[in-house]
């Protein structure tokens, strides 16, 4: 079984071990750029959301190298379009003449995903079992050390004194960790990511500006679509933290497992709450509260991603506002479409980070101000 | 929601004409009538409110929903209170059927756009208690019993359902007696209902000679044998125009469909997608979709209908 499935982030490498282990073949399509991005506005209904056109770009490379099996993350009861994807997805491909089974995760019978990996797996529950639970294992460990990586770069990166050492290093180690496949080496390698990194010349005086991302998933993870706005900012001498990665991603949706320890689900929601009741489809409660534990936690500003027409994030724009206003943290929104230039989202970050740096040091020099006194 | 003292009975509640208003047609006036309230409505929507909507809302939300905000803007002074309804979920058998995230959010949305507003929040989610149950809490909040909150609802419950029932199935214009085809239109309530949204596309039909069918007053049973003809969507309202999409794809004696969707609807580009590919398939009744936005000229619409509807006489005439 070739299978091929979406690009999101890193979430391949992850999501690719747990599958080889389970005995498939990964053929995914190219990273998100220019021309699938073009196939899949191309194919696409018009006024449906950004994330759509990508991941049907994503899924036609994915056929036209050979899958014959498309897995969707996500599906069924949701409020937002995210649950229909795969749905109209595997119709439009369909249409175009391609043949190929589907999986959707979260959607589909459990019985007949079981019966479809005991089938890979040569009918034997055994083995089956044995290869689900090393797969799982090492997927999941390699989507920590990415994770890891990933999270050690952002910080370090603002703060490096030879530019591009630290995405440098961060490829050398993606790389690394898609390669092995051993449990073991793959704990070994933990301690030295974190050696790695630390050992990165820094600028010790330099206090970077601290900017949280929120948003919708998508947007916030996958660098094609928002132009890597955390190496952009980070080589410019700002530290940007996602709310959400592609690890916390995965296993949220598809285990729930919270993989955030600085604010857990339940406590998010409560924070929420006040401002935004329910959650209306997306990550719109989840965004809102990061938006006030940033404020909370000293965040210099905070960045609302999300794509054009998006359903949850429209209707939350105006309590995003509120919440920026109440709490004294500065927001800005930018939303995403096919027709976005880098350029221009260039200028409005340049001059959002202008003005944090503005706001930062005038208060600064009224903090000096007021101790001399 | 309510800052902890009763609603007293000489305080005016506020009910904004649009949105989900157009779904429960009467109920939510009878209901706060029931329980002694005095009730205003906002009245149809013209171009004051919907510019004044227009102005606060973010400029991505649908037309919809910038007309609401302006509906409730023009309740701000006019009213104590303003209700707004957070429909979540509607349905839980047999699949959970939800609210768009528009009207899942509603009240908290309209609390961060106009905070002079005294909102009278109404929670529908039947995941978690029945409808009855959020009215009767509703009445309890507002300090009135829980009979009298209880027998309050069911009447206007009841009124509710009487005035379904007699709504005519099919809608004929009295000048228009002879005229010769019948056009099903789809689309939103709050829409196909409001003549100001939609620039009164019902009208211009009728005055080009056709008749019109609307969706919401298609008979209950027919749409409910619809419904299992089809693949579920987890939008409540969205299932109501696929089944229905479905009922004038196979009804006899329909000439053509107009499908009304707002720009920035974000559940009606997966509509669209799954009544054209769905439901439809090999159908060849001529279908129209129009797209509408605040923008939209008068002018441009009525183009697009006399074509539609010059194209279904020909194809009329050349079917024998």
């Amino acid at each position: 079984m070739k299978i091929g499935f979406q690009h999101m982030g890193n979430l391949n490498i992850a999501l690719g071990a747990l599958l080889e282990n389970l005995g498939c073949e990964i053929t995914q399509g190219p990273r998100p750029n220019k021309k699938s991005l073009d196939i899949g506005v191309r194919h696409a209904p018009e006024l449906v959301c950004l994330p759509f056109k990508v991941t049907l770009g994503d899924m036609f490379g994915a056929l036209e190298r050979g899958a014959d099996t498309l897995l969707f993350i996500g599906g069924g009861d949701w409020s937002c379009r995210y649950g229909y994807y795969g749905r109209i997805q595997c119709s439009i491909l369909r249409r175009l003449g391609f043949r190929f089974s589907s999986i959707f995760i979260g959607q589909h019978d459990k019985k007949s995903v079981i019966s479809e990996i005991l089938h890979l797996n040569s009918n034997s529950w055994t083995t089956a079992l044995g290869n689900w639970t090393r797969g799982f294992a090492i997927g999941w460990h390699k989507s920590k050390l990415v994770d890891l990586a990933e999270s050690l770069a952002r910080m370090i990166r603002p703060r490096e004194v030879r530019k591009g050492e630290c995405s440098r290093l961060l490829s050398k180690y993606l790389r690394k960790i898609e390669n092995e496949y051993r449990v073991l080496r793959l704990r070994r390698m933990r301690r030295q990511i974190r050696e790695d990194f630390s050992s990165i010349e820094q600028k010790d005086s330099f206090m970077p500006l601290r900017i949280e991302v929120v948003g919708e998933s998508y947007c916030v993870i996958e660098p094609f679509v928002n132009f890597d706005i955390i190496e952009y900012l980070g080589n410019r001498g700002v530290h940007v933290e996602p709310f959400l990665t592609a690890h916390r991603w995965l296993f949220y949706h598809a285990l729930r497992i919270n993989e955030d320890h600085s604010l857990s689900r339940r406590v998010a929601k409560e924070m929420a709450r006040p401002f935004w009741t329910y959650n209306a489809g997306g990550e719109d409660q989840l965004s809102i509260a990061y938006t006030i534990h940033a404020a909370k936690q000293g965040f210099d500003g905070v960045i609302h991603l999300m794509p054009f027409s998006c359903m949850p994030e429209t209707a939350a724009l105006p309590v995003f506002e509120k919440v920026s206003k109440m709490y004294e943290i500065p927001l800005l929104n930018l939303s995403l479409d096919e027709h976005t230039s880098p350029t221009g989202i260039g200028t409005r970050i340049e001059a959002f980070v202008d003005l944090l740096k503005y706001r930062r040091d005038s208060r600064n020099i009224r903090v000096k101000e007021s101790h001399e006194n | 929601m309510l800052s902890g003292d009763h609603i007293m009975n000489d305080y005016i509640i506020g009910i904004p004409q649009a949105l989900s208003y157009h779904y429960y047609r009467g109920l939510w006036p009878t209901y706060f009538e029931n329980l002694g309230y005095h009730v205003v409505t906002s009245g149809r929507t013209d171009r004051n409110k919907l510019d004044a909507g227009i102005k606060m809302t973010p400029s991505e939300a649908c037309l919809p929903l910038k007309c609401y905000l302006g509906h409730v803007l023009s309740l701000v002074g006019r009213a104590d209170y303003i209700f707004i309804p957070r429909l979540v979920c509607l349905k839980t058998h047999p699949g959970i059927r939800l609210g768009c995230p528009k009207l899942i959010g509603l009240p908290d949305m309209v609390k961060a756009l106009v905070p002079e507003a005294k909102i009278l929040a109404l929670n529908i989610d039947l995941r978690e208690e029945d409808e009855e149950t959020s009215y009767v809490k509703l009445g309890q909040e507002m300090g009135k019993s829980e009979h009298a909150a209880q027998h309050a609802f069911r009447s206007a419950l009841a009124d509710f359902a009487k005035r379904k029932k007699n709504t005519p199935t099919e809608m004929r214009p009295k000048d228009n007696r002879n005229a010769k085809f019948k056009i099903g239109l789809l689309g939103h309530a709050y829409l196909i209902n409001d003549d100001y949204l939609n620039l009164d596309l019902k009208k211009k039909i009728h005055d080009s000679g056709a008749h019109t069918i609307n969706c919401h007053d298609l008979r209950e049973e027919v749409i409910k044998t619809a419904r299992e003809n089809i693949n579920p969507l987890s939008w409540y309202f969205e299932e109501h125009i696929i089944s229905a999409a479905h009922v004038f794809h196979n009804a006899e004696g329909i000439s053509g469909i107009i499908y009304l969707l707002s720009f920035g609807c974000g559940a009606g580009s997966i509509t669209h997608e799954v009544i054209d590919y769905e439901v439809r398939r090999e159908n060849t009744i001529p279908f129209l979709k129009i797209v509408l936005d605040e923008h939209t000229g008068e002018t441009g619409l009525m183009t697009r209908i006399e074509s539609f509807l010059d194209m279904i006489k020909l194809k009329e005439e050349q079917t024998p």
